[in-house]
């Protein structure tokens, strides 16, 4: 017993490891095989299949274009594959996004390759990092909002098992990455800022997280900024004395400086290179969809006299304070994704912020706060605050993995011990049993005003029919499991142990005077 | 490596006494008016200071007092509030500063540097800290949907100036009640309010209101709650105003009595004369309501096309208010001010913060029972459907909630330690990164170049600008066929509406006055003279048609036709 009260926190990194590779196992989303080009028009783009929306297939055909051919432009099959999300400059084609994450997941989809689960690995390196991005948060709840294990487990399980975020585990998404980078770049900025004795090497570490960041998704920028001026200011520490502002300039900061610089030149390098600019981004170039529709009324134009006709897109230019108000909405309450609708744990958070924020006072706090507001403004501004068809908010997902921590926050600090628990309890049973439902399934639920017209559903009621009908996205369930028994008993073992996790934790909780 | 800056000596020398000089009424009277000459510079250069269609119509207002066919004080008409016009009244005199608009951007300028002290004066009144009031005052000046609107002739900001002022002797009485110098001056603001726009009218209301409650001999234990229910939870609950000169029940009831009597006599005035004025000019006292003319009748049109979302809806009403303030104020400078409220309120010292908060949001108050009781409609790209015909209309409305958001925010600033400080100026700073990478719309600047009410430029308005010679011209201002001060056309060679007996005459005899007739479909000319045929006849008979587009036709007098060729 002694052994294991002294090595807690390993025990618990360790358990976090174990049960989240085997959910993330059980409900990693993949069929066995390499596909080819061939493959996915009318078979993998289904629903419930692994590519059944166009960002994993975008994505994927990335991969598959570095990983088959070792360049990053599409061949005409990969941008049919990729197809809408493709833009085009010259003869070149690229899928619409940013290029961190195809990079990434290269070495996985040639490891798999080599065994005939190139999907399947590719998707798995997804679920992988996100493990990681749970070990750092946990070391954020112990080390920095100094939560005991048991609510730090319970905040890490929130935000993998408890949010929607699950559903983006298990898939070509790029928001379990940024989620990552977000996060670690956070704890190493905080290590860097505690002055240790290796603390150049976390000010490194976080400036090489935050710039690879940036590459992962554009929006990524304005996402990563409060823990860029986080990591900026811990470099500037200062306080007035005798009338006098001393400020403390640390040359720790001087390699963190410079390889961000490095990693962001590659970058910009990249981006001349391909798109024609150093400035200028996937999302911006021309769209070959317009291409192909144009040309299907008038086959005589030219993707030239196309492009001519088009609006120029700009970065700035696909957010506007307008849509604010209607992206919170659909953001935060809404029906098709909100947020508290989805994975209604989240409520705590807000208690556990206002809490945190009175007890601690630190800048971490603020920086964690600054990082959530930003990630709701910036996606409740976009034009598109659904994410197209998706399970849930999927853009919150970076604000997801803060928001689990402090809902556990409250969940362990409340002093009404037995109200809160009981409602974190019910709470997490709810938005789990959702997460679960949707990741077992599909995410391809429409918005409301494209479910109108095809005449189905815009909530998760519409994966009801999916687990009724044992229509399963599950590479583990479809592969071995199917013959034993259906999708609904599938859920139901699943949720067992997740309840089962659930429980154990409060109860460690509630065991006051040795509680971990 | 270590360095350090000198707050004292060094930098903080030479600094100081700049910043000190800046936080001052004085130094933000200079700011208010280098920001406000150089934005009306601007504007004027961009020919956008008369954009809004209503811009043009307090100019014409203001004009036919002292220069047209029938000048006079009943030019002033019965539907806008009359103090804005007899303040331009001696400017636009002048046929450049009326034709320019420039007469307005000196009033509203004058207002919005007014408004600008005395902003500073009240966040420096409930905070003590000049550094908190100079913020306040600068979220003021700096916003940009005021700057555009201070360089119009719009009736925003002497509205706001007046408002302020009234606040800020209101807020004064409630520290010093035993000194009623303050509650006057703020009744006389607050008369001057009334007679300027009809927010004002609510603004005294509200006053006499808290007045009333704060010299209320009894007052309410909010702390009777706390008790466990049972009977005598509400024993209590009145308890007797704690009074320092011990004066009796009866003594207090009567000071009660004097202070709202003094008050109203003065701050309630405006509206009395209003009334009377509308009754002996236009033989209704709520001619302003029920007129043909009044914003209540031209929201029907919208009502019947089902476009007036906020009708009888609170919840809408409140969003679209809520909106329209966050779209002016600026979203972040908004979110921040909103904090500084919950401070205020929750965190404050001081007595009457509810009271005083009420007072601040009485524009929030008066636009959202407003637009619920279908008087008033905003659209805003926020939130208006996007098939709605506009989506861009009186969002200037949300700029009268600016002076409590600077106040709140340099509210904030104030409750805040030195990082929060440093973080609250970049906030505004990043404010303007918003409205720099365009993410962020000067949604009062748009609504009047390219929203509904903008003055459309009329293509009938050049043809007179290069056609009309000379004799009167006979048009129906309300709707607007052209610019009169862009067309060149004197004010005194108009017959509007307004213009006894000679409009009546031409409609009858269009022939008797007017040399030539400009005409937009549907409007009074067009029914009375163009649609009848009888009237048709006799338009030809003495009229030549010279110009004609799908919506204005404009005829010349057939004489006047021979002679000028």
């Amino acid at each position: 017993m002694k052994f294991f009260t002294t090595h807690k926190d390993k025990f618990a990194l360790l358990a976090i490891f174990i049960v989240a590779a085997v959910l993330y196992g059980a409900t990693l989303k993949g069929l066995p095989g390499n596909p080819v080009p061939a493959d996915f028009k009318g078979n993998l783009d289904d629903n419930a299949m692994p590519f059944e929306l166009s960002p994993e297939r975008g994505r994927f055909a990335e991969v598959m274009a570095l990983g088959n051919n070792g360049t990053y432009i599409l061949t005409p099959e990969l941008r049919d594959v990729a197809y809408p999300d493709v833009g085009y400059i010259g003869d070149r084609y690229y899928a619409y996004f940013a290029p961190g994450l195809p990079f990434l997941a290269t070495p996985a989809y040639l490891l798999g390759y080599d065994y005939g689960y190139s999907q399947v690995s590719t998707f798995a390196f997804v679920a992988f990092v996100s493990i990681l991005t749970m070990l750092f948060l946990y070391k954020i709840g112990r080390n920095i909002l100094k939560m005991p294990v048991w609510a730090s487990l319970l905040g890490v399980f929130i935000f993998a098992f408890g949010s929607t975020s699950w559903s983006y585990a298990v898939t070509l998404y790029q928001h379990h990455i940024t989620t990552f980078f977000l996060i670690s770049s956070f704890y190493a900025a905080w290590k860097f800022r505690g002055n240790g004795r290796m603390s150049w090497m976390w000010g490194v570490f976080a400036a090489l997280m935050i710039a690879i960041g940036l590459a992962v998704d554009y929006p990524n920028a304005l996402l990563l900024s409060p823990v860029l001026i986080y990591l900026a200011l811990s470099a500037l520490p200062g306080k007035v004395e005798e009338q006098k502002l001393k400020l403390t300039f640390r040359g720790s900061i001087l390699p963190a400086f410079l390889v961000f610089a490095a990693v962001t030149a590659g970058h910009l390098y990249f981006n001349e290179v391909n798109f024609g600019g150093w400035s200028r981004l996937a999302g911006t170039l021309d769209s070959y969809k317009k291409v192909v529709e144009a040309q299907l009324t008038d086959p005589s134009l030219t993707p030239d006299e196309i492009a001519a006709q088009s609006i120029d897109k700009t970065v700035t230019g696909f957010f506007s304070e307008s849509k604010l108000p209607r992206g919170l909405g659909v953001l935060l309450f809404g029906q098709e994704r909100g947020l508290f609708v989805y994975a209604p744990i989240f409520l705590l958070s807000i208690f556990g912020f206002a809490m945190a924020l009175k007890r601690m006072k630190s800048a971490e706090i603020w920086v964690m706060l600054g990082s959530v507001l930003v990630i709701v403004f910036l996606y409740s501004s976009w034009g598109d605050p659904w994410g197209g068809w998706a399970y849930g908010p999927r853009y919150l997902i970076p604000a997801m993995a803060s928001l689990s921590l402090f809902a556990a926050y409250f969940a362990a600090n409340s002093a009404r011990v037995f109200l809160v628990r009981t409602l974190t309890a019910i709470l997490f049973m709810y938005s789990s049993a959702v997460a679960l439902l949707g990741v077992l399934t599909t995410s391809a639920i429409p918005p409301k005003v494209e479910a109108v017209f095809l005449g189905t559903d815009w909530t998760y009621k519409r994966n009801l029919d999916f687990l009724l009908d044992s229509h399963s996205s599950s590479f583990l369930y479809n592969t071995y499991l199917r013959d034993y028994g259906t999708l609904a008993e599938y859920f139901l073992v699943l949720y067992a142990l997740l309840l089962t996790i659930l429980f154990s934790l409060i109860l460690a909780g509630s065991r006051k005077k040795d509680a971990v | 490596m270590q360095f350090s800056i000198d707050l004292k000596n060094g930098i903080g020398t030479r600094l100081r006494p700049w910043l000190s000089r800046l936080a001052t009424p004085w130094g933000v009277g200079v700011l208010a008016t280098l920001l406000a000459m150089g934005a009306t510079t601007f504007f004027y250069f961009q020919d956008t200071i008369v954009a809004y269609g209503d811009a043009e119509s307090h100019l014409n207002i203001a004009k036919r007092v002292v220069d047209s066919l029938t000048p006079g004080a009943a030019q002033l008409g019965g539907i806008w509030l009359p103090l804005p016009h007899v303040l331009l009244a001696p400017l636009v005199y002048f046929d450049f500063l009326w034709r320019s608009g420039l007469a307005g951007s000196m009033i509203s300028g004058v207002a919005f540097v007014v408004a600008a002290i005395f902003l500073f004066k009240i966040v420096k009144l409930l905070t003590g800290s000049r550094g908190a009031a100079f913020i306040g005052a600068l979220v003021f000046v700096l916003n940009p949907n005021l700057l555009y609107l201070q360089s119009t002739p719009m009736t925003e900001l002497p509205l706001i100036a007046f408002f302020v002022l009234s606040t800020y002797f209101f807020l004064r009485y409630l520290r010093e009640q035993e000194n009623i110098l303050p509650l006057v001056a703020s009744a006389f603001f607050g008369f001057c309010a009334a007679l300027s726009r009809y927010d004002g009218w609510f603004l005294v209301a509200i006053e006499a209101g808290i007045l009333f409650l704060i010299s209320f001999p009894y007052t309410v234990d909010w702390k009777v709650f706390s008790r466990p229910l049972g009977f005598a939870t509400l024993h209590g609950f009145f308890v007797r105003r704690e009074n320092l000169y011990g004066e009796s029940r009866k003594g207090l009831f009567q000071k009660l009595e004097g202070r709202v009597v003094l008050f109203a006599t003065l701050a309630f005035f405006g509206i009395v004369l209003w009334l009377v004025w509308d009754a002996l000019i236009l033989g209704d006292p709520l001619y302003f309501t029920h007129s043909q003319f009044s914003a209540s009748s031209q929201q029907q049109g919208w009502l019947a096309r089902g476009e007036l979302p906020a009708y009888h809806d609170l919840w809408q009403s409140f969003l679209y208010y809520f909106f329209t303030a966050l779209g002016n104020a600026g979203v972040l400078v908004f979110a921040a001010a909103l904090v500084g409220l919950g401070m205020y309120l929750f965190r404050g010292q001081g007595k009457h913060r509810a009271l005083t908060a009420l007072l601040l949001f009485t524009p929030f108050v008066f636009y959202v029972a407003t637009l619920y009781m279908g008087q008033s409609v905003i659209f805003i790209p926020h939130i208006t459907p996007p098939d709605f015909e506009w989506t861009l209309f009186n969002v200037r409305y949300g700029v009268i909630m600016i002076p409590a958001v600077a106040t709140l925010f340099g509210y904030l600033f104030f409750k805040s330690r030195s990082v929060g400080k440093i973080a609250l100026v970049i906030l505004i700073a990043a404010q303007f990164g918003l409205y720099g990478v365009g993410y962020s719309k000067v949604l009062s600047f748009e609504d009047g170049v390219r929203g509904l009410s903008s003055a459309k430029p009329r293509d009938a308005e050049r043809f007179m600008q290069q056609n009309y010679d000379e004799g009167l011209v006979l048009l129906d201002d309300f709707s607007r066929p052209m610019s009169i001060p862009r067309s060149g056309i004197p004010m005194r060679n108009i017959i509007y509406i307004g213009n006894k007996p000679y409009w009546e005459g031409s409609l009858r005899e269009p022939e008797k006055y007017a040399t030539w007739i400009v005409t937009q479909k549907d409007d009074q000319i067009w029914k009375s003279v163009y649609e009848p045929p009888e009237m048709q006849g006799r338009l030809f008979k003495y009229f030549t048609k010279v110009y004609t587009s799908p919506e204005i036709l404009i005829f010349k007098k057939t004489s006047a036709l021979i002679l000028s060729d």
